[in-house]
């Protein structure tokens, strides 16, 4: 039992909303397809006041008691690999540092709160100041490693090619009357902070702007920072005007890698175009006080070793690059799919790289990753829980003939070939059955 | 579940350790130093001054120092210097000395630890020590209740 090593204080000010409709307490949870999921309330059966306040009090409860919860598996992953996780963000949201844990806890303004709940069942008389909104998969995108339910491209590519042929269902955005219903909760909700929204493609869903006008008007907007990733496929003029209205915006932008690999795993981008609208927004964000840019990525099997051109640019630009967490779903994507022999290369290439920059005297893990000062010690910690990834994650490699027979299928259909940017993984793939 | 409740009725004590250096070559300086408002010195300061005590970390910290008696010379110096001050073990003058106020009859700058003029030093952690530091090493959001 360690509280140390499990708590998370995210129930106490954060919660979210799936595409569905349904509620969900925290952006990082597992979706692991071995973990039992949650089945939560919906948006057309109570309110996200009421979901926040008392449906979550369960999880509040298992959050004190110092055991692992299943559904929070991710962030101890990534935790145990030196990677960020979510739970030291949200501890550090409360003033809370895993390496100073127990005093830092203690000088906590939360830490009252906290047990005042514990004393009544979980229950919680705030309202959340951190929001996690999916809106729906609508996308133009159709990643290589994305699924039907955050990409409305791949869900028909995927019925298409009888990979997955279930409907998505219509996301809760689409009804006038959710969203109407969900602005009423943001507006009751003392002191929002922030507000991230994911999509699909969230610059194309039409309830993203509606939400974020109607944030701007009512004058919410001046006092929340906002956040959402972006493809880097749409430049809007529209939305740079409203995003100017937000007292903040972080921006994250989804890119795997300068090089041509991006063009597969991100189909049907172009590294040319997607390139282009990143400086423009690098630009933007410079005359934009309290906007912060960053490169996200997705490090995949098929893309991990062609992440260094971009840990070399957020590196130079001093824009901070995070990998998303560390993909569990569809597994066959993982990394760690590379047999132990393929990694070796990229495990060398990339120490490398880090052994190549400054060395700071500092060693401290960096969890504020929006700390434009710490951006190049955050990169080059990041790109180090890569390596002690690569070189402590199991050989999945078995899953090399799933992922190959995936290949094979969206191949059929795009008309390109993973060979073209991947030679060196041909004898690889090969032996897979490609 | 009692691991919260008992952790807030702790007091969170940690060491408070101070030193303060007199530079004497024209003269010894006199020195009124206070923490929380409680005179911890008051006298010609002629060697190193060492303040170690048990503070509690959830209140606020004042260190103030007050030099008098400095007569200005070129060839020789009188001062005070703030050699150190540690709170809990972590370095706080002189890593954040920019965060002193100093209040001196030369407008010397109060970014310093070095006491070079007649006045008043002072240093203030207005809020719990660990939430001050978490503001002073940049690291971002701290949400409120």
């Amino acid at each position: 039992m360690s509280i140390e090593k499990y708590f998370c204080p995210s129930p106490w000010f954060h919660a979210g909303i799936k595409t569905s409709g349904e509620y969900h307490f925290c952006r990082w949870v597992s979706y692991n397809k071995d973990i039992v999921q949650r089945k939560d309330p919906t948006i057309n059966e109570i309110s996200a006041i009421d979901f926040f306040q008392t449906t979550m009090a369960e999880i509040r409860l298992a959050q004190v008691t110092g055991n692992p919860f299943p559904l929070c598996k991710g962030c101890y992953e990534m935790e145990e690999h030196g990677k960020v996780s979510g739970r030291q963000k949200q501890l550090l949201k409360i003033g809370v540092d895993t390496n100073n844990f127990e005093k830092t806890l203690r000088s906590s303004p939360w830490l009252p709160i906290i047990v005042n709940s514990i004393k009544n069942n979980g229950l919680l008389g705030l309202t959340p100041q951190d929001w996690q909104v999916d809106l729906g998969n609508f996308c133009n995108s159709a990643c290589v490693f994305c699924t039907p339910k955050f990409s409305s491209k791949i869900a028909t590519e995927f019925k298409k090619l009888a990979i997955a042929t279930e409907t998505q269902p219509a996301p809760w955005c689409t009804s006038d009357v959710n969203v109407n219903s969900f602005i009423t909760s943001l507006k009751a909700c003392k002191n929002i902070q922030y507000l991230h929204f994911l999509g699909g493609e969230p610059t194309i869903i039409p309830a993203f702007k509606k939400i974020l006008k109607e944030l701007v008007v009512c004058g919410l907007a001046t006092s929340i920072t906002l956040g959402f990733a972006t493809n880097c496929t749409i430049w809007d003029e529209e939305l740079n005007t409203i995003l100017k209205g937000f007292k903040g915006v972080h921006l994250n932008l989804s890119i795997e890698s300068l090089e041509p690999i991006n063009d597969y795993v991100r189909y049907p981008s172009s590294i040319v175009t997607v390139t282009d609208i990143i400086n423009k927004w690098i630009n933007i964000s410079k005359d934009n006080k309290d906007w912060l840019v960053q490169i996200r990525i997705t490090p995949t099997v098929l893309s991990i070793s062609k992440i260094i051109s971009l840990f070399e640019f957020s590196y130079q630009s001093g824009v901070a690059i995070e990998a998303s967490n560390f993909i569990q779903e569809p597994a066959f994507m993982r990394p760690s799919v590379l047999p132990t022999e393929y990694r070796i290369k990229i495990i060398k290439d990339l120490q490398e790289w880090i052994e190549s920059k400054p060395v700071t005297e500092d060693n401290t893990l960096v969890v504020n990753t929006r700390s434009p000062a710490q951006a190049q010690t955050q990169i080059l910690q990041d790109a180090a829980s890569y390596v002690n990834y690569l070189v402590n994650s199991r050989d999945e490699s078995f899953r090399l003939t799933e992922l190959v027979a995936y290949i094979k299928k969206i191949e059929s259909n795009r008309k390109n070939s993973i060979l073209d940017y991947l030679p060196e993984y041909e004898l690889l793939f090969k032996s897979a059955g490609l | 579940m009692n691991y919260f409740s008992n952790l807030l009725d702790s007091k969170l004590l940690a060491p408070v350790a101070i030193k303060l250096t007199p530079i004497i070559g024209n003269g010894v300086p006199h020195a009124k130093f206070r923490i929380n408002e409680i005179a911890q010195f008051d006298g010609p300061l002629s060697s190193e001054f060492v303040y170690d005590a048990q503070l509690s970390l959830l209140s606020p910290i004042s260190i103030e120092l007050e030099m008098t008696n400095k007569a200005y010379c070129s060839e020789k110096e009188t001062a005070i210097i703030v050699s150190s001050i540690s709170v809990d073990s972590i370095e706080i003058i002189p890593k954040f000395q920019h965060c002193a106020n100093y209040v001196n009859e030369k407008k010397f700058s109060s970014s310093t630890h070095y006491l070079g003029a007649n006045g008043i030093w002072s240093f203030k952690i207005d809020m719990p020590f660990y939430i001050w530091l978490h503001h002073h090493t940049d690291q971002g959001w701290l949400l409120a209740p």
